[in-house]
């Protein structure tokens, strides 16, 4: 690119310093022309016109580069600004002497040209002048006589005689040409010293005139290569009466060889000073032209260059401006010619060197970024495949950043959250309000944490176990917060069912395996002793055997029980009315001694549940309080239904109370586990399954005694608008059962 | 003196722009409409197998022109000759082109103005200016072209045209000619049949 650069500058220089070079070749023939150097002189006016179009071409040249540097100037393009003041600098320093220079020149050339002529050398030339006029005419005046003379010969020779006497007169005159005309210029003699001429040097119209009228002329003449003649005409009257005729004799005499060249030269020398003298105002105008020419060729030449330096000089420094400027657009891949070793090279090469280093640091930082994305795309895949959900909050509890697994876990897009509050979750969807409530304390809260939340939804109950912990930030503070929660439902589920399918599986076995021996001993001791004894023993025995007997099949029901707790049949899902159901399962208790009271609702929509699993819900809680009435003569029950809207989440309500005594203040929090019983009836279980069947379709039981009488069982129902809504739900719960 | 030497300066340098401005100007003006030179009669006559010339030519010379001349500076005139067919449609068939040039001179001690037919070198001396400036404008049996050059099927015409050869002035004289209507002396064009 350097060279590039050099050969455009050469490309503009070459043409120019041939211009300059024939302009001061022209210039240089120009004042030898005006001096009147030969030579020249016949190109005289091509030279002016080849100096005027140079001077116009270069007057082009600074137009157009004025034009340029204007025009960036007014655009504001970098460096113009510099240009402009450097152009200007350049010009008033070459103006400024080359002005100075003209000035004397025109007062030295004015002074030169008037010192050449003087008034005295004038006049001394004139008389020079007259002298040799004056020496001249005594010459003349004998050259008169003597024609004279040869004219009064004449009047009597005849025409064929004229030549002999022409002949002889030219020698004794010392003429070089005499001639004799007769009417209408006809020659009648002529004589000449030089052979070979046969025509006589003519007198012009009215010299003859002049003497045809009588009298004579004599003059000087300047014969071509001859110098000066003298002429004289004289008429003569020749002939006599009516034969008489005007002739006119005319004689070219040469003057002495001495006096010929001195007046030659004077006459050469006056002509020339008085042509000189003539042309002074034009000699010094044309010296002017010469010099202002010069003048001008210097000044458009010092402007040109002052163009062409300031641009070659601030080539660097605009690149260098545009080059920033690109830098600050974020363009690092300018690289600009190093132009020399000078200061300017050396900024352009520092320049590169930046630009370079900037490049590739910012190519390294690019690269550093993109691996960071990829370790965050990498992190974001780790979290989005994340069976938790994972969530990180700011100090003021602002949503930073959510994984998909924490919106699907919550039932909501919280990813849609992200930099809002928490709290704004909980005015979208209130299911959440627990979940919200365990991370209020974060913000006064540190370290490590952990706390089991209970979520009632639409999709049904939820627990989330939820861990959490303060991330300790660059300065060493508390920073964000991170929580990680899973959804434990199912666990919490499938980790009761095993434990209580073990329990069951170990009375089986543990119990049930000595119950028929129990069974079988007493028969065989009622069998082998009933009849040796006496009837009140046999009677006693066999009451014994019996009570045996009777506690032994009770016990082995209560182990069945316990086996159908723990056995996890499929679930068979449908739509039921849950009303209806009611109706059916009640109807079969219709005693006198009971009050079935029903309220039940009758938009509460379908539900979807195992049919006999519920029938086996509905018997247990009827069951359970028929057992708490026991001993009461009046027993009544009251069955509720209800659609419930709470917090957008859409369920049903069953509720059983009864009159009885309530639960006991000891079994508080404790009544739906096995084994929690205070009736002496009953397996303790029958609360337990009640639990186990709400759970089993994804809802919640609580028990609570009333303030007046009684207590209340309430369980609420997911309300599932179609059968396939929540397949996955479904297969999950059957899946837990499995297990357990 | 500062002054005057800087007036001088600036008008020097105002007729050097001037100058230069008023060349194309000057060059287009015409001094053919005044009295300067004129071509009053132009006749050819045919002599054995020669075609000879007469004209009668007008040098009305401006002031500058007889002031240069009277101060020695010789003026050189051109006379242009050209023999043509003229056609109607396309420009002239030129046949044939002739130039002479005549000097005039003021020859001071002699006091004598010196014609000199420079092609010729004949040369006549004349006392007064007037004289030399009318022979000069007489030219008789001027011999043109031979007959056998034309055609005599073909119709031919004569342009004459004299003007000052301002080349020929002292180089100091030109440039300053060169634009100024006092020396762009010529005639106009004078066309007339060949018999």
């Amino acid at each position: 690119m350097g060279n590039q650069l050099g050969r455009s500058w050469a490309g503009v220089l070459s043409p120019m310093i041939g211009l300059l070079l024939i302009l001061m070749a022209s210039f240089y023939m120009l004042s030898n022309a005006t001096e009147n150097a030969a030579r020249f002189s016949n190109l005289y006016g091509w030279i002016l016109l080849i100096n005027l179009a140079g001077l116009l071409v270069l007057v082009g040249m600074i137009g157009i580069n004025l034009y340029k540097l204007v025009s960036q100037y007014r655009a504001g393009v970098a460096g113009s600004r510099l240009t402009v003041r450097l152009v200007m600098v350049f010009v008033i320093l070459s103006v400024i002497p080359v002005s100075i220079v003209y000035y004397f020149s025109l007062q030295f050339l004015q002074r030169s040209v008037d010192s050449w002529f003087d008034v005295r050398i004038e006049k001394s030339l004139e008389d020079a002048l007259q002298l040799s006029q004056v020496s001249l005419d005594l010459r003349q005046r004998e050259m008169v006589k003597q024609v004279h003379d040869v004219a009064r010969t004449l009047e009597d020779v005849s025409e064929s005689n004229a030549g002999l006497v022409l002949s002889d007169w030219l020698e004794r005159t010392g003429a070089v040409e005499l001639s004799l005309l007769g009417k209408n210029n006809r020659i009648i003699a002529f004589s000449s010293s030089d052979p070979g001429k046969v025509v006589p040097h003519r007198s012009n119209e009215d010299v003859l005139m002049q003497v045809r009228q009588g009298s004579h002329y004599v003059g000087l003449e300047p014969v071509k290569d001859a110098g000066i003649h003298v002429r004289v005409v004289y008429p003569v009257l020749s002939g006599s009466g009516s034969d008489r005729e005007l002739r006119v004799l005319q004689a070219l005499f040469p003057i002495d060889q001495r006096l010929n060249t001195l007046a030659g030269s004077v006459q050469k020398y006056f002509t020339v000073y008085k042509k000189l003298n003539y042309l002074r105002g034009q000699l010094k105008n044309s010296f002017l032209l010469t010099l202002s020419m010069v003048l001008l060729l210097s000044l458009f030449s010092a402007v040109w260059v002052a163009f062409f330096s300031a641009q070659r000089l601030m080539a660097p420094v605009r690149d260098l401006a545009e080059g920033t400027q690109a830098v600050a657009d974020g363009d690092y891949d300018r690289q600009f010619p190093v132009s020399g070793n000078n200061e300017l090279g050396f900024l352009v090469r520092s320049f590169n060197d930046m630009t370079r280093r900037i490049a590739q640091a910012r190519s390294q930082a690019e690269e550093s970024q993109q691996q960071v994305e990829a370790q965050r795309a990498y992190l974001e895949a780790i979290l989005g495949n994340l069976s938790s959900g994972v969530m990180t909050l700011d100090h003021e509890l602002n949503i930073r950043t959510v994984n998909p697994e924490a919106s699907k876990i919550l039932g909501m897009d919280i990813q849609a959250y992200t930099g809002r509050p928490v709290d704004d979750i909980v005015e979208a969807y209130g299911p959440l309000r627990r979940f919200v409530e365990i991370l209020k304390p974060l913000s006064t809260r540190s370290g490590l944490w952990q706390e089991e939340v209970i979520l009632f939804s639409q999709a049904g109950r939820k627990v989330l176990m939820c861990r959490g912990t303060t991330l300790v930030d660059e300065q060493g503070g508390s920073g964000d917060h991170v929580v990680v929660f899973d959804d434990i439902t199912m666990l919490v589920q499938a980790q009761r069912d095993a434990a209580w399918g073990e329990v069951a599986r170990r009375l089986a076995h543990e119990i049930k395996n000595p119950l028929t021996p129990i069974q079988l001993s007493a028969e065989r001791l009622q069998f082998k002793f009933q009849n040796k004894m006496d009837e009140n023993d046999a009677k006693i025995l066999s009451r014994s055997t019996e009570t045996i007997v009777h506690q032994v099949e009770s016990m082995k029901e209560m182990v069945n029980a316990f086996t159908d707790y723990a056995r996890a049949p499929v679930m068979d899902l449908r739509r039921i009315d849950l009303n209806r159901l009611v109706y059916e399962v009640t109807e079969m208790y219709r005693v006198p001694e009971l009050k079935m009271h029903h309220q039940l609702d009758e938009r509460a929509p379908m539900i979807q549940a195992d049919e006999s699993r519920l029938r086996q819900l509905l018997h247990n809680l009827i069951k359970n309080a028929l057992e708490a009435m026991g001993d009461l003569q009046t027993m009544q029950i009251d069955i509720m239904t209800r659609c419930m809207d709470e917090s957008g989440c859409r369920f049903v309500e069953l509720s059983v109370r009864d009159y009885g005594q309530g639960f006991p203040e000891e079994t508080m929090g404790h009544y739906f586990e096995p084994y929690i019983t205070t009736k002496s009836k009953g397996t303790g279980l029958g609360l337990a399954i009640v639990k186990k069947i709400v759970e089993e379709h994804g809802g919640m039981v609580t028990a609570e005694n009333l303030p007046d009488k009684g207590a209340i069982i309430t369980i609420r129902l997911p309300v599932l608008t179609a059968l396939n809504e929540n397949p996955e739900q479904s297969r999950a719960m059957t899946g837990a059962k499995d297990k357990a | 003196m500062f002054l005057s030497a800087l007036k001088t300066c600036s008008l020097s340098m105002a007729g050097l722009l001037s100058f230069i401005c008023l060349s194309c100007y000057a060059y287009a003006a015409s001094a053919s409409d005044r009295d300067g030179l004129r071509v009053y009669s132009v006749s050819t006559h045919l002599q054995g197998e020669m075609y000879y010339l007469d004209a009668q030519l007008g040098y009305g010379l401006s002031r500058a022109a007889l002031d240069a001349l009277d101060n020695g500076v010789p003026l050189t005139f051109e006379l242009e000759i050209e023999i043509f067919t003229p056609r109607k449609w396309f420009w002239d068939k030129s046949q044939s082109s002739y130039n002479y040039r005549y000097q005039v001179l003021y020859h001071a001690l002699t006091q004598q103005y010196i014609v000199t037919n420079i092609d010729s070198g004949i040369q006549n001396s004349y006392s007064r200016r007037n004289t030399a400036l009318l022979s000069m404008g007489r030219i008789n049996n001027l011999p043109l072209l031979a007959k056998k050059e034309l055609s005599e099927d073909e119709e031919y015409r004569g342009r004459i045209r004299v003007s000052l050869d301002i080349d020929a002035l002292p180089a100091p004289m030109r440039p300053w000619a060169y634009i100024n209507t006092d020396w762009l002396l010529s005639s106009e064009w004078f066309t007339w049949e060949i018999n």
